[in-house]
């Protein structure tokens, strides 16, 4: 089930097996003894221009902050007490955003990392937080699906296990913290190996017991000065400590590049029902499984294919094109302009005779003038931005 | 390598020890919370392992 879905039902049992093999239950009546640890301090580097101006855990995928997807997962998996690892360049603006927690109905607690030292420096100044409990750990950049979530925390049993690792097979493991296997037990975890022994990727969503904390201890900075998870979960399974692993078939996304975040919004775009709140005029055209916010207008002569997301106080104006597996966000004014596979940010105005395909429009861009209907373009444009030659 | 933090008595937030050596003092970054941490709150022993560590980690 694609996040932004409520779910009904996932996987229980420990032991490491394929998902199939689980037979369903309400997750509801398990995970509300584990807390939820966010790691949300990193710099973002892969995705500037926009972590200039914000955080990544703060983009908008169809429409809703990356965030939000993951307080809401812990949430379905009735994780309700969590603890968000921010730092220098995101602490000022989830906060004001995320709150105590209230609004999403989980109670938050901020963990303050300062300076990025890497994943296993962020687990560990979760210490105080996480006390004597289990808790999950959510990579702050990861889409998964709710029953990827579900089915962690169901499998997870922290009387016998150290750690849960959904595991998932990847293209290129050379990228990836990758797990060698012998006798169906997890031996080592590699980060980012040259020569990977299989192609099995530990997710960024894991289960951890205050064991970790050990581990961690005995942790040296890397070579580039960080504390790394990868070494802290190989020296635990290299302790013995008992591990849950599975291999998962549901979706996990990176949401790191902006590549990656065109490609996640398509997905989860894909997961909407048609909603229409705001003002189709009769002579436009709004066919598929379309979001229309209250106050967004399409009018007479537009066009928005679904699946598509257009937010609040938006217009769509006559010769304009939107969709499919597009999102505008709120304020927005499209005008005569084809926009396709693209995410558009609050406050975007487009009127430029042109092809906009895979493209990010971050906050405030204004793209007028010129342009050529014919081509398809890709733009990735900051905040702020003005095109209008 | 230990991981040093202080807990807002206040709030419950979680501030790392290198945020407090840079700053010596700060002012709680909890949500509405005003509460002034300072690197002295930490023990003796903290504050060593803080000025042992790694530049980039104290």
């Amino acid at each position: 089930m694609l996040p932004g879905t409520v779910p009904t039902h996932s996987s229980p049992v420990g032991g490491k097996s394929h998902v199939d093999d689980q037979t369903e239950t309400d997750i509801e009546t398990v995970g509300n003894s584990m807390k939820g640890l966010v790691l949300a301090g990193g710099r973002g580097t892969r995705l500037r221009p926009f972590s200039y101006a914000t955080t990544k855990h703060l983009l908008p995928l169809a429409n809703r902050p990356l965030l939000e997807y993951i307080i809401e997962n812990l949430k379905a998996a009735g994780i309700t007490e969590v603890g968000i690892v921010v730092g220098n360049p995101s602490a000022d603006v989830v906060r004001p955003h995320v709150g105590d927690g209230s609004r999403f109905g989980v109670d938050v607690t901020y963990i303050h990392q300062g300076e990025p030292l890497g994943l296993a420096h962020a687990v560990g100044c979760a210490e105080p937080f996480v006390g004597d409990d289990p808790f999950v750990v959510y990579f702050g950049d990861t889409i998964v699906d709710v029953d990827v979530m579900g089915r962690l925390v169901d499998r997870f049993d922290p009387s016998e296990h150290a750690a849960g690792l959904p595991l998932k097979e990847v293209d290129d493991p050379s990228r990836f913290g990758i797990v060698e296997m012998a006798d169906d037990e997890i031996v080592r975890i590699h980060e980012k190996p040259d020569d990977p022994p299989t192609d099995l990727a530990y997710m960024g969503v894991l289960a951890l017991t205050p064991t970790i904390f050990e581990y961690i201890d005995g942790l040296e900075p890397s070579d580039r000065g960080e504390l790394e998870l990868t070494d802290a979960l190989d020296a635990l399974v290299g302790g013995g400590e008992p591990v849950e692993y599975h291999v998962e078939d549901g979706l996990w996304r990176d949401v790191g590049t902006p590549t990656d975040v065109v490609e996640t919004n398509r997905i989860l775009l894909e997961g909407r029902e048609r909603r229409v709140d705001g003002e189709v005029a009769d002579a436009a055209t709004v066919t598929g499984r379309v979001e229309l916010e209250s106050g967004a207008v399409v009018e007479p002569g537009a066009t928005v294919r679904g699946p598509a997301s257009i937010g609040a106080d938006t217009r769509i104006e006559s010769g304009a094109s939107v969709g499919p597996y597009t999102s505008v966000g709120a304020d927005c004014t499209i005008g005569k302009a084809s926009i396709e596979s693209s995410v558009v940010f609050d406050d975007v105005t487009v009127r430029k005779r042109e092809r906009i395909v895979g493209s990010l429009l971050g906050s405030g861009t204004e793209l007028t003038n010129g342009g050529d209907p014919e081509d398809g373009t890709q733009y990735v444009l900051g905040y702020d931005s003005r095109m209008t030659e | 390598m230990q991981i040093v933090t202080l807990t807002c008595p206040n709030c419950g937030t979680v501030v790392s020890g290198n945020l407090l050596v840079e700053t010596r003092s700060a002012e709680c970054p909890g949500v509405d919370c005003a509460e002034i941490l300072r690197l002295e709150h930490l023990s003796e022993e903290e504050q060593a392992v803080l000025r042992e560590q790694p530049e980039q980690f104290r």
